[in-house]
């Protein structure tokens, strides 16, 4: 089925505009500082249940309830899972996973 | 103890007579019974009782072809949604094969749900690999066949790993009990290999690392609307017997660790957005087995739970996925974007299935998924807790974010495919409604799990806190690594995975036989054809002919052929012989002394 394609007289889009992405970046950042700062306030102001009991070893309470952990955590996993899926795919131009789109096809 | 209740119809009756009948109908009549017989066994899976079963008896063997349960029925309920979504998503499509195959693989899974013994298991089992198939040849390419018969070959090996398991086990334990569905644990880690062969075999069906290659090949693969189907039976399937046959397994937390750590990774880098999401389906495929792992109730419940929901919101991913192929012909990350300024209604149904795989609060995988994270935090499991966290993470920048990002937005491909079709946009409604649905009413799934939920509250102040800022700040790392310019581009690529082993193993396999057995042929062809047969027919050929000229001298001799010289007599026998044509008397002469030789010879 061909698909249509791009006319040239489309009318732009809201997010075609990069200051409105700007915008839309920058809300998003203040979401995230304003969760940090909700976070901050149950965390020390009120108390979080833990999940883990006893079974933690020298712990007396879990990383849940310490305040920021999963803000730290999250950031931190997500851009080592990019980065090391990255170089998975080649370090240094040697490519390590990575193959051409035809890979099995060749014979 | 009352006896226990007969069914009178197996629940999968209604798919399987759906199966059936839109095998013979055509066109819309065909599609209708699509919808309309997962709506029935719905009605009939409602109608069955707690402890009810159904017996029959193959070649003298008495089997427990259903038993009701509560898992069983839950499991009955979401295989009937699924296949109905399934059926609707698939209304336009008017190839009958992929549609009656399509209810008779769902009528299959119905079947291992409410499998009430090994027996009748290892029957629907099979049953779910051959009538699974078609949702991948029914693309009618090259290599979707080739993919097909690769995921056959694991399918079957899955199979025939259970029958050795089931005979190895009544080997062990002898009689009837052998076959129970009970627990095997207890089996596994005293070193029974039966029960080993048994977990393997499920361990293919539900994607062990390792023996994962068959989904990430086949699904992405198959038709538009195959992974549909495919996505919502078969692992299921394998979650469903590993929570029945081996709670609280220690080798289930390592390998259920392992499977929602490894494809993340390959998820980032993946440029096919369905392969992507049969990445992601790993990684999820993970947290239930960890929860089975673990063993607890409440575990098991949210293991049970998480099957539940991922059906639906990963059917629902790969309905707008399947959408996008089906309008565009396209599904490469690089070769898509701002697909949402002519496809708004599908970006907004994938975005609420990116939102519930992510599991954010309100969406149906925060309410399942919360479940095992707790019970792997309560038993003391911090290492596997850190590791599920780690992928919980992951799960939102590959699934939640790069799916949605790279197919609807993005840079401008250029592409301003149609909206999807009335059916396809209805069947992914229906699946939004029910990720929020039961985001935001989990009682209604916690009332159906085996243990009923435990009296679990996943809308606890510090649970929603943590998980919302676990998610934003992963997806801020994903924004902060994209404006830096550092995030991976979608590039035009294959990966290697594991079946890199299997396929150069294949043909190294296939190599080394065809020199080895044609090599042989060869020679043997050179042997006796070229050789000894020939010999053999020069002899059959000419021999009468020399044995007629040896012949010739005595039978003068002896006066059969008065008044001939004895070349004349030479020429003539040796013509006879050749030919094949004698004189009566002759022919009879030797008759006679060949039945004299069999009687001596028989003496």
């Amino acid at each position: 089925m061909p698909t249509k394609k791009k006319s040239k007289n489309e009318p732009k889009r809201w997010l075609d505009h990069p200051a409105n992405v700007k915008k839309f970046l920058n809300a998003f950042f203040g979401l995230c500082a304003l969760l940090l700062l909700i976070d901050l306030v149950f965390g020390f102001g009120w108390h979080k249940h833990a999940a883990f009991h006893d079974g933690m070893g020298g712990l007396v309470e879990g990383p849940e309830t310490w305040p920021v952990f999963y803000a730290i955590y999250g950031f931190v996993s997500c851009a080592a899972l990019i980065l090391i899926s990255k170089a998975l795919r080649s370090v240094k131009g040697h490519r390590i996973l990575m193959r051409d789109e035809d890979y099995w096809e060749k014979d | 103890m009352l006896a226990a209740a007969e069914i009178s119809f197996h629940p999968a009756t209604a798919l399987i007579l759906g199966g059936i009948v839109a095998g013979i109908l055509r066109g819309r009549y065909a599609s209708a019974v699509m919808v309309i017989a997962p709506i029935l066994g719905l009605w009939l899976v409602s109608t069955m009782e707690v402890g009810a079963t159904s017996t029959m008896v193959l070649f003298g063997q008495e089997i427990i072809n259903a038993e009701v349960d509560r898992q069983a029925i839950l499991f009955g309920y979401l295989f009937h949604i699924a296949a109905l979504v399934a059926g609707l998503y698939a209304f336009h499509l008017r190839d009958p094969w992929q549609l009656s195959t399509g209810l008779l693989y769902a009528a299959t899974a119905v079947g291992v749900a409410f499998a009430g013994d090994l027996i009748s298991l290892f029957l629907w089992w099979e049953g779910l690999a051959i009538t699974s198939v078609f949702q991948i040849w029914g693309r009618k390419t090259k290599r979707a066949e080739q993919s097909g018969f690769r995921y056959l070959f694991f399918h079957v090996s899955s199979g025939l790993l259970l029958l050795a398991g089931i005979v190895f086990r009544y080997h062990a334990v002898g009689g009837p009990e052998a076959f129970a569905m009970v627990s095997l644990t207890e089996a596994l880690e005293g070193g029974d290999l039966g029960a080993t062969l048994i977990l393997l075999a499920i361990g293919i069906k539900a994607a062990f690392p390792g023996l994962h290659v068959w989904l990430t090949d086949g699904y992405a693969e198959a038709t538009p609307t195959g992974p549909v189907f495919l996505c919502a039976f078969t692992t299921k399937c394998a979650v469903c017997m590993l929570a029945r046959l081996f709670p609280g397994a220690d080798v289930l937390l390592l390998v259920g660790g392992l499977m929602a750590f490894f494809p993340i990774f390959y998820a980032v880098i993946e440029n096919d957005l369905r392969r992507v999401l049969c990445y992601s389906k790993i990684n999820q495929i993970g947290f239930m087995v960890v929860g089975v792992g673990i063993g607890t109730e409440l575990a098991i419940d949210g293991a049970v739970a998480h099957a539940f929901t991922h059906v639906i919101y990963k059917g629902l991913l790969f309905m707008s996925m399947g959408a996008v192929l089906f309008r565009t012909g396209e599904i490469r990350g690089s070769e898509l974007g701002g697909l949402y300024k002519s496809m708004p209604w599908t970006t907004g149904f994938c975005i609420i299935g990116a939102a519930s795989i992510s599991a954010f609060p309100l969406f149906s995988g925060f309410v399942s998924k919360s479940l095992i994270m707790v019970e792997a935090a309560r038993e003391g499991h911090l290492f596997l807790w850190l590791v599920l966290l780690f992928a919980a993470a992951g799960v939102v920048e590959h699934a939640g974010i790069k799916i949605p990002y790279f197919a609807f937005f993005s840079k401008d491909s250029g592409l301003r495919p149609k909206e999807a079709p009335l059916n396809m946009l209805l069947a992914m409604g229906l699946s939004s409604f029910l990720c929020i649905f039961l985001g935001c009413n989990p009682q209604w799934l916690y009332q159906l799990l085996p243990n009923y939920g435990g009296g679990y509250h996943p809308y606890d102040a510090t649970h929603v806190v943590n998980q919302t800022l676990l998610l934003f700040f992963s997806i801020l790392a994903v924004a902060c690594l994209k404006l830096k310019k550092i995030y991976p581009p979608e590039v035009r690529s294959v990966n290697l995975d594991i079946d890199f082993i299997y396929r150069k193993a294949g043909r190294l396999f296939l190599c080394s036989m065809s020199t080895f057995w044609n090599g042989l042929n060869e020679k043997a062809h050179a042997f006796f054809v070229g050789g000894v047969s020939g010999k053999f027919s020069a002899f059959t050929a000419d021999g009468p002919g020399i044995m007629a000229k040896w012949l010739s001298q005595p039978l003068q001799r002896l006066g059969f052929y008065p008044g001939k010289s004895d070349e004349e007599t030479e020429a003539d026998l040796e013509q006879q012989a050749t030919t094949g044509i004698h004189p009566i008397g002759l022919t009879a002469l030797f008759g006679i002394l060949f039945l004299l030789g069999f009687l001596f010879l028989a003496r």
